[in-house]
């Protein structure tokens, strides 16, 4: 039952491991961004005296870890799935023998894993060596780590897939994933590490489904949350991407009942 | 020369009128560029709102740069669609049919599509100025709107120089070229806060190797007598538009190596 997903899921994961120069592209292009964020955050830290819920050391980590795991954040579509709702073409794959929600979730998986194991860690070598990084001290932190890591990936490829059902009322994707875009991108902890928000804001931040994208992994790793903090934002990860995944398994079973394939 | 900025003209007119043929959609997708570079905006002043100052700039100094380097990259990318997909032109083989034509090919290119919706962007870039002006009410004269406008219009010609330096760029290595956005999107970037963030090496390459700093920073600095600040940097913008002029023989070296695969 589940091995056509699995089988999916290896293709694009092999697939995105070709995309190598592509890779070397974009680690140097999140190497630069991070020295950019890393000069701006210096010379805010030296502005002020007042306390910060943040330490330099762990804005310095947090910043590099953004950039090296930057692309959980899932900014747009599946460039190929978004194409065959606009196109049609999506009828064809609606003819193969298990459902789509999960082919697209399986592809979605594979591209993201791949492309993020090929960056994280030369971004993250580079950045090791030209700065003193915060490391964890405990060995649970990893496991919580890769736990959350797990959890984001989940919720990343639930949210896309979330986009790709929204997308098959529309004829054009452009205005929807500029929004999209802007919600993952300020609200997961990319633009900004979430704690440094204004105090009145980081409640409904933290609540919502993005947080659990960079700042849920990125908390854990700098140890800033105690283990039953760390429990209950992994839970929350997992319960938004179950959220997500079931309404827009449902909300997709409808819009596909009402669908007509014009020919082809 | 003349013809040609009547020609320009039109292809521009032409494109704002067919835009405008489908309001609401327009409506929506501007108001999505607005959203995006917003957040920008909004996560500098929640940064701001945290420590207080940047090196001792403040929400209204900051708003006035943010203004002037939003609007001038918003009005350069709103004329550059049509430089972003060179290299898929030349992949495809239709850039050959830009050399049959008796205009020079930079003019078609910033013609052939002006994007409305990217000026979204531009409302945002008014707005931080507002909200500049309106927390510094003494800096609201006449001139130095004149002044503001002058560096945004130095900035756009800047703006236009690098997305014609990718152009060339992707004509010559047609794929692969994401690594420019550092220049551009960084660049965009990095003009929104004071120079002084940045260590002082790194500023004498953004002064002197690619003028970042002398579009936005160095002359509001001097107008607005903000820090120890030389006079004569408020003519640095006007190397803005030198920088232009280098970048467009870049992109007319770039024609000239061209050769196409046939069509």
């Amino acid at each position: 039952m589940r091995t056509p997903f699995l089988a999916i899921f290896r293709l694009c994961f092999l697939e995105g491991m070709q995309y190598r120069a592509a890779a070397v592209s974009g680690a140097l292009t999140q190497l630069a961004f991070g020295m950019l964020y890393i000069w701006l955050y210096r010379a805010f830290y030296a502005s002020s005296s007042a306390p910060m819920p943040m330490s330099l050391l762990e804005t310095v980590t947090y910043l590099w870890l953004v950039q090296a795991l930057l692309l959980l954040v899932p900014w747009r579509g599946d460039p190929v799935i978004t194409d065959s709702i606009l196109t049609g073409a999506v009828a064809r794959e609606l003819l193969r023998p298990c459902g789509i929600y999960g082919l697209w979730f399986a592809r979605v998986l594979g591209h993201r894993l791949a492309a993020i194991s090929l960056r994280a860690l030369p971004v993250l070598g580079v950045a090791w060596l030209l700065f003193p990084l915060r490391m964890p001290h405990h060995p649970l932190t990893i496991v919580l780590f890769a736990a959350a890591l797990v959890g984001a990936l989940l919720l990343c490829a639930s949210l896309v897939n979330a986009l790709h059902v929204c997308l098959f009322g529309m004829v054009s994707a452009e205005g929807l994933q500029v929004v999209f875009l802007a919600l993952t991108s300020a609200l997961s902890g990319q633009l900004i590490p979430l704690a440094l928000l204004p105090d009145a804001v980081r409640p409904l931040v933290l609540a919502l489904p993005f947080a659990g994208l960079l700042d849920t992994p990125l908390s854990i790793f700098l140890e800033r949350l105690s283990p039953v903090e760390a429990g209950l934002r992994l839970a929350h990860q997992l319960l938004w991407a179950g959220i997500l995944m079931w309404t827009a398994r449902s909300v997709l079973a409808r819009q596909l009942h009402r669908l007509v394939i014009a020919g082809g | 020369m003349r013809q040609y900025f009547l020609i320009l003209s039109a292809f521009l007119r032409m494109g704002v009128l067919s835009q405008l043929q489908f309001r609401g959609s327009l409506a929506v997708q501007a108001a999505g560029t607005f959203l995006l570079t917003g957040l920008e905006y909004l996560a500098t002043l929640a940064l701001l709102h945290r420590f207080g100052n940047l090196k001792g700039w403040t929400m209204a100094e900051i708003s006035l740069l943010v203004g002037v380097v939003l609007i001038a990259f918003r009005i350069a990318d709103a004329l550059s669609h049509g430089l972003e997909d060179v290299g898929m032109k030349v992949k495809q083989g239709t850039f050959d049919r830009y050399f049959l034509r008796p205009v020079p090919i930079f003019l078609q290119l910033l013609g052939e599509r002006i994007t409305l919706r990217r000026l979204g962007g531009m409302v945002q870039g008014v707005v931080a100025m507002a909200v500049g002006l309106s927390l510094r009410p003494d800096f609201l004269t006449a001139g130095n709107l004149l002044f503001f406008a002058y560096c945004a219009l130095c900035g756009s010609f800047f703006f236009l120089g690098l997305f014609a330096v990718r152009a060339a760029v992707s004509i010559w290595v047609v794929d692969g070229i994401e690594f420019m956005n550092i220049f551009i999107h960084g660049g965009r970037d990095l003009m929104q806060y004071p120079g002084t963030v940045y260590p002082p090496w790194v500023r004498r390459i953004l002064i002197y190797a690619i003028p970042y700093l002398c579009l936005a920073y160095l002359p509001i600095t001097a107008r607005l007598g903000l820090a120890e600040a030389r006079a004569e940097w408020i003519f640095a913008p006007l190397l803005g538009i030198v920088f232009f002029c280098i970048c467009l023989m870049v992109f007319s070296q770039a024609l000239r190596r061209f050769q196409s695969a046939g069509s």
